[in-house]
């Protein structure tokens, strides 16, 4: 029995570690099997002495944004968000509606330096402690009142600021990996690159404004139909939306709240919402807006939306003095 | 660390096994506090915030343990139950409690979000049988080291089997340190058909079941088409996954010459309830009934006793899968077969009464009732919430606008008008979660799989792959039983390759949807 199972474990372990090889790479070739992994599985399209990479859509790799300015990953990101006078806060929905250039004009034509501080899947709580711990101080800080302020904070969040040595080392891994990523997908491409190298969806955020850039988005597009249902917690949201305006204005700013066309966000209770919590409100129409997925806007349809934002900020803007 | 991760494949356990080989040279002290220090490396890869607290929870335990062994006082005994509930209490149920007396006060303030220790179920179980059997008497003494590796030993760490001290720590007493070809080959092969069963078969039926369950939590009316074989398919991914997770951890345990006990043995080929407990997490439905059942009475003061205990039971039992009310939902809805079941068995054994005809019509009959209610039951396990379940089920009974099919699927709502009436075609849309024939041919054929081939305790019958004595195999698994010959590496080389590529293939993060 013995001399039985040693060599059924020598076929098993040896031919079985050739057989293995052979099939990798069998799998690699005709695609079966992707040789792309972590942050070499998404489009490097976007580096820039601007432009990090904020979100890679692959699970292993993920989100980088949240580090970029809690873990001060990039300085220079976290220089220009203490630095702005009008703070961007949102869920992914205002990470592309807020980035664009339209949705600007008014705080820039008043002179106001502007930060996206958006981030992917994000609720409140991460944005109010990111101001806490940065000791930001803007002079107004719109929201995208997309329910979001239920108090909580994202499983990536909740990593991040949970201070263990080993989030900040993974993500000081992160972004090393991110010069070779940009050097061997990019800029000096070569064998290995063809191999390696993916164009899988990615965002890229900038460090000078905070502003998205979306590389590789799935094709085809489909309208965003807003909710049209009540949110369960709507008095939580309220409470906690309130408290959020009291921080806001103990620092000497003050809060205006809008809506990026969402399929989770009824416009009619984030207007009730806003008059609740007492905050000025962009009422921007959210019909008529196509998104990548049907829930985030086409880069084209944001610029739209910010632009009919910008035509109706006027009184919120003035509501806070400016 | 998860074993169909490829750094526990290529380096965890090439690793552990390579210093186990080499430790037990020195001693089967030495193989211990490898096997230990490795099972720490294993868990706290997860989180040392966490090793931190299962290690300062077995030396308490250990401490309690023996202090029970001297003294057998109550009073320790109902500190150390109190101390495991305790710690299991905090870190799985004070977020399901704290979020339910927040919704009926209102007060959102008592809210308290804990992070789940991986594993914290199965090994504070571990713990309380330990405890108990020291203040029974039913324990032998052992030293600290062998302790520790009873409670952390990497392969039943996070997902079992439950084991039990005496057919662990005795056994691995007796062993002999060092690496064994024998064992080596049937735990290799175990491990193998085990990752098979999770990342092969298991995903395979995640793709059909996960969306269909998701679009339920996000509203999306779940119509008939998409409730039924989305239902069955997760019905078959629940099996394939544990049942795959624990052949790869009884597999780990017999590398280093452990057996462990058996713990799903072919549950959907059950004919009664009662047949399906005996056979689906085998080593749970153990640990309930020594430790709950029992203890609360059992079936010894009377029949309507019994029942109340065979509730109470299955509602811990459901609560213990995990911190939603919907699992208390899923354990009371098997209370309530098992009390059917019982009360039938009753009233048949009362009457005499036997169905006429051949032998398998009351097997087959009883098999057609048994397997739609273990699947109607596990909505409830995996749906996000009362609303997502309600949501499949109207599903399910083709409530009104429900039984929608595409014009391609005209076909099938023919063969289905004569039970449900005419079928409403939604032209020029898909059924999202549906995809067509093809996802009902996958999911069949296996279903077939779970139904009619061996398990893989069957197939390895000849080499004891677990503890326990079971039923002598069928044909099917004596024709093809396994031995350590050509043909057998040649199938698991096949096997392994095509389970190590699928283990590999990335996983998409989907973040978008917030």
């Amino acid at each position: 029995m013995n001399s039985n199972s040693v060599r059924y474990l020598r076929i098993l372990l040896g031919w079985g570690a050739l057989a293995l090889v052979l099939s990798l790479a069998g799998a690699a070739v005709d695609g079966k099997l992707s040789a792309n992994f972590w942050v070499f599985r998404c489009s490097p399209g976007g580096y820039s002495d601007e432009f990090f990479l904020g979100t890679c859509a692959d699970r292993g790799f993920g989100d980088y944004e949240h580090a970029a300015l809690w873990l001060d990953k990039e300085p220079e990101a976290v220089a220009n968000l203490k630095a702005a006078d009008a703070l961007f806060i949102g869920n992914s929905r205002a990470v592309i509606g807020f980035s664009a250039a339209s949705f600007r004009q008014p705080f820039e034509q008043r002179g106001m330096k502007t930060f996206n501080a958006a981030i992917n899947g994000e609720w409140d709580l991460f944005a109010k402690m990111m101001i806490q711990k940065l000791d930001l101080h803007p002079r107004l800080v719109v929201v995208n009142e997309d329910y979001f302020f239920f108090n909580s904070i994202n499983l990536w969040g909740r990593r991040i600021v949970s201070g263990r040595p080993e989030v900040d080392l993974e993500y000081r891994l992160k972004s090393m990996a991110m010069t070779v990523h940009r050097r061997l997908c990019r800029d000096d491409r070569n064998r290995l690159s063809d191999l390696i190298c993916g164009d899988h969806m990615s965002q890229y955020r900038s460090r000078l404004n905070g502003r998205a850039l979306n590389f590789a988005l799935p094709p085809g597009q489909a309208l965003i139909r807003p909710a049209t249902d009540q949110p369960t917690g709507l008095a939580h949201i309220i409470e906690t939306g309130r408290a959020f305006k009291r921080m806001v204005e103990e620092r000497g700013g003050c809060m205006i709240l809008t809506t990026v066309p969402s399929v989770d966000g009824n416009p009619e209770v984030s207007r009730q919402i806003a008059a609740a919590i007492g905050a000025p409100y962009v009422d921007v129409p959210t019909g008529g807006y196509y998104g990548f997925d049907g829930s985030h806007m086409m880069t084209d349809d944001a610029e739209r939306w910010g632009a009919a934002f910008t035509e109706r900020a006027g009184p919120a803007l003035a509501a806070c003095g400016l | 660390m998860l074993f169909n991760s490829y750094l526990f494949m290529l380096v965890f356990l090439p690793a552990t096994l390579g210093g186990y080989a080499l430790c037990g040279r020195l001693g089967s002290r030495a193989a211990t506090g490898w096997l230990v220090l490795c099972s720490m490396v294993f868990y706290g890869w997860w989180n040392l915030g966490y090793l931190a607290l299962i290690l300062g929870s077995t030396l308490v335990n250990y401490r309690l343990g023996k202090a029970l062994a001297e003294t057998r006082s109550r009073s320790v005994l109902t500190l150390g139950l109190t101390f495991n509930l305790g710690i299991l209490g905090w870190f799985k149920y004070a977020g399901l409690f704290s979020h339910t007396l927040a919704s009926l006060s209102g007060l959102d303030g008592l809210i308290v979000t804990v992070a789940l220790p991986l594993g914290i179920s199965f090994f504070t179980f571990q713990k309380i049988a330990y405890l108990v059997d020291c203040w029974r008497g039913e324990t032998k003494p052992y030293d600290l080291l062998e302790f520790s590796l009873f409670v952390l030993f990497f392969p039943q760490l996070i997902a079992g089997p439950i084991i039990h001290h005496a057919e662990f720590l005795p056994q691995y007493q007796a062993r002999k340190p060092g690496l064994d070809a024998d064992n080596l080959s049937v735990g290799l092969t175990l491990f193998i058909a085990g990752l098979f069963k999770k990342v092969v078969i298991a995903e395979a039926m995640a793709r059909y079941a996960s969306p269909m369950f998701d679009g339920a939590a996000a509203g999306d009316p779940i119509s008939f088409l998409e409730a039924w074989p989305c239902t069955l398919a997760y019905t078959l991914q629940i099996y394939f996954d544990f049942s795959g997770y624990s052949d790869m951890a009884i597999g780990l345990a017999r590398m280093v010459g452990l057996r462990f006990p058996v713990n799903f043995n072919s549950p959907y080929k059950a004919a009664s309830i009662i047949d399906f407990w005996r056979r689906w997490h085998i080593t749970l439905s153990r640990f309930l009934r020594d430790y709950l059942y029992f203890p609360l009475g059992g079936n010894r003061h009377g029949e309507g006793r019994r029942m109340v205990n065979l509730m109470v039971v299955m509602v811990l039992g459901g609560l213990w899968h995990g911190a939603n009310w919907t699992f208390v939902a899923w354990g009371g809805l098997h209370g309530i077969y098992l009390m059917i079941n019982h009360g039938w068995r009753a009233l048949i054994g009362r009457t005499g009464w036997r169905m006429p005809g051949p032998a398998f019509v009351p097997r087959a009959l009883g098999w057609l009732l048994t397997f739609p209610a273990v699947m109607l039951a596990w909505v409830f396990f995996r749906a996000a919430s009362f609303e997502a379940a309600l949501n499949i089920f109207k599903g399910m009974v083709a409530a009104k606008g429900r039984l929608v099919v595409t014009p391609g699927l005209q076909s099938m709502a023919r063969l289905l008008q004569p039970l449900l009436g005419p079928a409403e075609v939604n032209g020029g849309q898909s059924l999202p979660y549906f995809l067509g024939f093809q996802q009902l041919e996958v999911t069949l054929l296996v279903l077939a799989l779970a139904l009619v081939l061996p398990n893989t305790q069957e197939w390895l019958h000849a080499h004891q792959p677990a503890l326990g004595e079971r039923p002598p195999p069928g044909r099917l698994a004596r024709l093809g039983a396994w031995s350590p010959n050509l043909a057998w590496a040649m199938v698991m080389i096949v096997v392994g390759c095509v389970a190590f590529i699928q283990s590999m293939q990335p996983v998409e993060f989907i973040y978008w949807q917030f």
